[in-house]
């Protein structure tokens, strides 16, 4: 909905513009049976998946797309976010009770989680690290509301022309996210997914690419097949060649009172001002692509030691250790939604996905979503909202019972997944032959998971390689090649220069010592 | 896990040569794109070999400290300050199981051959007959259940898909293009 449309000055009523879109996109989404329903849904399957070993974020966005294929643009993207947004509240179950992380963002609530555990105080651990994981997913999604009113003069200056150096600078941030010394992977896997967009139909000569007499490829490469190809195949057939569950860690660190929950959750207020500080980092940590997931979390680690007048208590089962990687590490996901949705350029390799699985639903991330979908965005944020409260409140009654699904063996969830992915891929064009792309693109994606090159670039590649293709065509018509000499395509060419000269140069110096681990 | 990274390399060169070679073909406006991301990608592809053989002459030493200690130091570079962190030696966060590599490459075939028959029957059979096969055969012989979890769970999940697909979504699944002539050759 444009201010225009509604009636109002787009300068002197933008505020009351604003706050009537940001209320009237809550009532219509508590309001809504389907709606809360969706998200009861999808919070349910978020804990689940990110309490369950080998089920990561990615992956789930990635199954999840075929459900989501036919339905409407906003709950479509609600069910995915809330499910998004809640994966990492109940990751840090597992690392807590156990000491196995979930995923790489639950590694720093370990270092303090697991040995309070040992302590007998795995209650006031988990209590603390779900609240402050809500807390940080509320306050994550107030910061991302707070800046649409001040990035919004940078975000309109971006024409639809630019977006084609938008997707190449998108590509080469999230190739830099894999690693700095795997930089040149991460372009080269970005540019084979814009590669495989370009398959199909031209829209321009009728001319039928890389498709000859294979009708089914003329309408292009299907998105979810070739999503589902690169992450998820390769995944449980790695998932299956490591095998093995955990049922060898010990279950006596799970035992807890609910007395001793309740202490941990008034932990979070009793650290209030550590809880804001760190909420605030991880959203800002999140709103930088090319950090990495788990950066926020470490971030945000470090600043509590920092600024403890006990530091040497770290380490050694620390609530606060416990408390600002998990703030930080669910802000992150508020802050990450804001390149993602306004510039096209996911921040996270989670957010790569999610993006993809958007631009399935019909949702063009750009300037367009400040000027044309404002009740889009704020239902996002919303979601993020309320799907954490709903998270935050399901777990602390439940949280003894999904614990026990940290013991589920990884192998046993192997041939549920494939056979969920590969319906999925037939289901959503209703073509035997994209089982045989499955296929084709498993074994190129099983080889990339297997030399350790990074996937995610391949997901922005062909999700916008078709926008990129018709964005250069528009710009060219426009310009001219003037086009690459506009002030706004110099910075974008600029940064896209400054990253690749860094790269190189974290390639070609000197090597020794340890690099910072980076999560791909 | 370390590995060389040259043949993904050399896969990638081949694709963007091999798209741009056929693109060659095509009317100017219908190749563009293609140009524009290939040839920059054939670049790209002769750097990272480049790097690769670079790499290969100067290896970068292996850093034998342990995780925790990585751990410790990044938290260090951050704060200014040292913390020791005390897991307990049980903890499984800072391990990595490996397997042996010839034994590894083994499983990769297994678990690809199970894939790749999971394809071949859904073509042939379609997926009513293959999904519980599948799941059963996987759950006994590859996740190590014993028979009648394999059928109990294998049995449920088909149920639960079956229901879910073709009686709530309503999703007309793939019947296998042989299935029909082994119906009626069973009469």
């Amino acid at each position: 909905m444009r201010a225009e449309d509604a009636g109002v000055g787009p300068d002197r009523d933008r505020t009351r513009f604003m706050i009537e879109i940001m209320f009237s996109s809550l009532l219509a989404m508590l309001t809504s049976p389907h709606m809360m329903g969706l998200m009861l849904l999808a919070v349910a399957i978020g804990l689940v998946v990110g309490v369950t070993p080998g089920i990561g974020g990615r992956l789930s966005i990635a199954l999840a797309i075929p459900f989501v294929f036919g339905m409407q643009m906003i709950p479509g993207a609600v069910f995915l976010l809330t499910m998004h947004a809640v994966n990492g509240t109940s990751g840090q179950i597992s690392s807590i009770m156990f000491g196995v992380p979930g995923d790489g963002d639950d590694a720093a609530t370990t270092i303090d989680g697991y040995p309070m555990a040992k302590k007998g105080e795995a209650g006031r651990a988990l209590g603390a690290s779900v609240t402050a994981s809500g807390l940080g997913g509320i306050i994550g999604a107030i910061v991302f509301a707070v800046m649409i009113p001040i990035l919004e003069p940078v975000v309109l200056a971006f024409s639809p022309a630019e977006f084609f150096l938008l997707a190449l600078l998108g590509i080469t941030f999230i190739a830099f996210l894999a690693g700095r010394d795997r930089i040149f992977q991460g372009l080269i896997v970005g540019l084979f997914g814009m590669m495989l967009a370009t398959v199909g139909m031209d829209p321009y000569t009728g001319t039928p690419r890389f498709a000859g007499d294979l009708l089914f490829l003329w309408d292009g490469m299907s998105l979810i097949t070739a999503v589902l190809a690169i992450f998820a195949i390769p995944e449980m057939i790695a998932l299956a060649v490591k095998g093995g569950a955990i049922s060898s860690v010990s279950r006596e660190t799970a035992k807890y009172s609910y007395r001793q929950l309740f202490e941990g959750v008034m932990e979070v207020p009793r650290h209030w001002w550590l809880a804001i500080r760190t909420s605030i980092i991880g959203a800002v940590v999140g709103m930088i692509p090319g950090l990495g997931s788990s950066a926020a979390a470490w971030f945000c680690y470090g600043h509590a030691v920092q600024t403890s007048r006990t530091p040497e208590r770290f380490g050694k089962g620390a609530v606060e250790g416990v408390i600002a990687p998990e703030t930080g590490s669910n802000a992150r996901e508020g802050g990450a939604l804001l390149p993602t949705l306004f510039f096209g350029i996911p921040a996270s390799s989670g957010m790569a996905v999610l993006m993809g699985a958007f631009l399935i639903l019909g949702i063009q991330p750009g300037p367009a979503m400040i000027t044309e979908r404002l009740d889009l965005v704020w239902t996002l944020i919303w979601a993020l909202v309320v799907g954490n409260l709903i998270a935050v409140t399901f777990l602390l009654f439940i949280m003894r019972w999904v614990a026990l699904l940290t013991f589920v063996n990884g192998a046993m969830l192997v041939p549920f997944i494939v056979v969920m992915a590969v319906i999925g891929s037939y289901v959503s064009e209703g073509q035997w032959q994209n089982l045989v792309v499955l296929v084709v693109l498993s074994a190129i994606g099983y080889g990339l998971l297997r030399f350790n090159w990074p996937r995610a670039p391949f997901v922005i590649g062909l999700v916008l390689g078709k926008i990129a293709e018709e964005s250069l065509h528009k710009a060219l018509g426009l310009w001219g090649r003037d086009f690459f000499l506009r002030p706004l395509s110099l910075v974008l060419i600029g940064l896209i220069a400054i990253t690749i000269a860094y790269a190189v140069y974290q390639n070609l110096r000197p090597r020794g010592g340890a690099q910072q681990p980076v999560a791909p | 896990m370390k590995s060389t990274p040259a043949p993904m390399t050399v896969l990638m060169l081949v694709i963007f040569t091999a798209m741009v070679g056929i693109a060659a073909s095509y009317p100017p406006d219908a190749r563009f794109m293609t140009f524009v991301v290939g040839i920059p990608a054939i670049g790209l592809c002769l750097l990272q070999l480049t790097i690769d053989l670079y790499r290969r002459r100067a290896p970068a030493p292996d850093d034998d400290r342990d995780a925790l200690r990585q751990a410790e130091d990044q938290v260090a570079r951050i704060a200014g300050r040292r913390v020791q962190f005390e897991m307990p030696s049980e903890n499984v966060m800072f391990t990595e199981s490996s397997h042996d590599p010839r034994e590894r490459v083994r499983r990769e075939l297994v678990v690809w051959g199970y894939f790749l028959a999971l394809i071949v029957s859904i073509l042939l059979l379609g997926f009513q007959i293959t999904v519980p096969v599948f799941l059963i055969a996987f759950l006994r012989f590859q996740a190590g259940t014993n028979w009648r979890n394999a059928l109990l769970y294998g049995g449920a999940g088909a149920l639960v898909m079956h229901l879910l697909f073709e009686r709530l979504l309503k999703v007309s699944l793939h019947a296998g293009f042989l299935t029909d002539f082994i119906v009626d050759r069973l009469g």
